[in-house]
């Protein structure tokens, strides 16, 4: 009946995001690309693409989580204790590389059962808490080192980073391997519906039989192996296990979040338009580069960029409160 | 099934939903509720109905399994069973409607219906059946007129809000249904339809229990109310024998238990 004429409210609202992301992107190329042509190139489309796949591989899992009613600033670090772990026990102590990868792996498996344990079952503030864990982590990853990063790594090592397939570097298909995965769980599958709704209504959800505090750990646990697979894929690629090498990663992994919909709050969020949002942030640093701007106004650019996605998010969701409350 | 029993004497005799004995709650020397006799018969709504603090909410906490009685024992069918938690109640059919309702307002309908219990086939949400359960639902519930069965939760009226979470209980294959206060967050026009819903859910298959504090709604749509007092209980009545000064009065303690009848 009027299902046709008023669609679903949250589908409505992820949709026209998702519409309006694609539109701007779509605009950003079209007028960086009319005013420098480089821009627009497959070339430089392929090196925007692999700088955004390190992150959209993090993103996939953080959506989930800010979905959740939870975020984790401890990817910074987690990805660069990962590895340096992984590029100091090949260098220094003879490890193969698939074990060293495997430990890389477990560093990020220990630090989100801490971050997941401390915030679902002590009840800690996921803020605090995670703070402290990017401290200790990537703390720990300069203290391990001792002045000098590891570098030495067999062949097959730099093969996670630099292969490539179908003219791809395999960590762009890492990413649209796990964003494409995650995506369809937390769309179609039981535990992305849990997710939602732990989001949306912790005490509502928990009383309805659904694990919260399970989901929660589960995701800050995804986010810190996505941390950590990342950290020693970037390791690879570049050669060398440094300890700030995905420095700010945390925060426009969040940021692109909330650009694509997610809230703080929990209960809404995208990972197609988290990685919209991902991909604008991405485009914006190489027009700069084009456009011979500065690139340390980027990041005050993209601020800007985040506030004003904040700030129009509240005012059509005020728009939408005052004419939808018993309109249905 | 045993709805109905024959007793020697050939008159039929129901078998209780749900039945406590002697149910009591103490915390430390607070002595809640006392020895509590409580009956919720198929086809029949029982309010109960009392002072702040005269043991309502803990009488639907151990019934919902929120809590666990002191003493007393729980049958249901006229068997004997442990309701030590939540789950437990729920999985023998007994749904309860809190009074805050227990809803997600940024999802829409089918997904609160659903909530915890979603349809799923190999792992994936069969969510075109849950839409279509929920607008099925809803239909046979009648009068709430939601037009859009995939609108949020944070989008409709408080009394749509209730409707979700009645019928959230009663997709559950909720037999025994616990209202806590179904009307007391209604406006006048939801109020007469939420009770029209509650007078619509009186079949066979439904015991259900209204907790309220507005006795003109309780003597709308209960059939037997029971009356608690500090934690003991005071009466309980047929709701055509009785009046509404005769339930104030033992609601303050004016009449002592009499005319007790189950």
């Amino acid at each position: 009946m009027a299902r046709l004429v008023v669609t679903a409210r949250l589908e409505s609202v992820l949709k026209s995001r998702v519409t309006a992301l694609i539109a701007l992107n779509g605009a950003f190329v079209l007028g960086v690309g009319l005013t420098v042509p480089a821009f627009a190139t497959a070339t430089n489309f392929e090196i925007i693409l692999e700088n955004l796949s390190f992150k959209a591989i993090i993103l996939a899992g953080m959506v989930m989580l800010l979905a959740a009613g939870r975020f984790d600033l401890s990817v910074d670090g987690v990805a660069a204790l990962s590895g340096i772990t992984a590029g100091l026990l090949m260098e220094r102590s003879g490890v193969g590389p698939l074990l060293a990868v495997l430990a890389g792996l477990a560093v990020g498996l220990g630090i989100g059962l801490i971050n997941g344990i401390a915030v679902e079952k002590i009840g800690l503030n996921p803020l605090m808490t995670t703070l402290a864990t990017w401290w200790a982590a990537s703390g720990a990853a300069l203290g391990l080192t001792g002045g000098s990063y590891p570098y030495d790594f067999p062949d097959s090592f730099h093969a996670v980073g630099r292969l490539q397939f179908a003219d791809l570097l395999f960590p762009i298909w890492y990413a649209f391997f796990f964003v494409v995965l995650l995506a369809i769980i937390l769309k179609f599958q039981k535990f992305g519906f849990h997710t939602y709704a732990t989001g949306g209504g912790r005490e509502a959800a928990r009383r309805q039989g659904v694990k919260v505090g399970g989901v929660g750990i589960g995701l800050f646990v995804l986010v810190a192996l996505l941390s950590a697979f990342v950290g020693v894929v970037f390791a690879a690629r570049i050669g060398t296990a440094a300890p700030n090498a995905v420095d700010g990663f945390a925060l426009q992994i969040i940021a692109a979040g909330v650009i694509g919909g997610a809230s703080l709050g929990g209960g809404r969020g995208s990972i197609v338009g988290g990685l919209l949002g991902l991909l604008f942030l991405q485009m914006m640093s190489s027009a700069a580069f084009f456009l011979g701007i500065d690139p340390l106004w980027i990041q005050s650019i993209s601020g800007v960029v985040l506030l004003v996605a904040i700030a129009a998010d509240a005012f059509l969701r005020r728009e939408r409160d005052e004419a939808g409350a018993g309109a249905i | 099934m045993q709805s109905s029993v024959k007793s020697e004497h050939g008159e039929t005799a129901r078998t209780p939903v749900i039945e406590v004995r002697g149910a009591a709650k103490s915390y430390g020397s607070i002595r809640a509720l006392d020895g509590i006799d409580f009956a919720m018969n198929p086809g029949e709504v029982h309010a109960l109905v009392g002072d702040n603090g005269a043991g309502k909410s803990t009488l639907l906490k151990i019934l919902s399994g929120a809590i666990k009685p002191t003493a007393g024992t729980i049958y249901m069918d006229g068997r004997r069973v442990n309701l030590d938690n939540p789950q437990d109640s729920l999985d023998l059919g007994v749904a309860t409607v809190y009074q805050d309702l227990a809803l997600v307002p940024v999802l829409p309908i089918p997904e609160n219906i659903f909530l915890g219990r979603e349809p799923t086939r190999y792992g994936f949400v069969q969510r075109r059946r849950m839409v279509r359960a929920a607008r099925d639902l809803f239909e046979s519930l009648g009068q709430m007129n939601i037009r859009n069965i995939e609108a949020s939760v944070a989008d409709l009226s408080g009394g749509q809000r209730q409707a979700v979470a009645l019928a959230r209980a009663i997709h559950g294959g909720g037999r025994a249904l616990l209202l806590d206060e179904p009307t007391a967050a209604l406006g006048v026009r939801e109020s007469e339809a939420m009770l029209e819903l509650i007078e619509s859910l009186k079949t066979p298959q439904h015991a259900i229990v209204i907790v309220s504090h507005n006795l003109a709604h309780v003597f709308r749509v209960s059939d037997r109310i029971t009356v608690l007092r500090r934690g003991v209980k005071a009466g309980t009545a047929i709701r055509e024998g009785t009046t509404t000064e005769e339930i104030v009065s033992l609601m303050t303690g004016a009449t002592s238990a009499s005319g007790e009848e189950r």
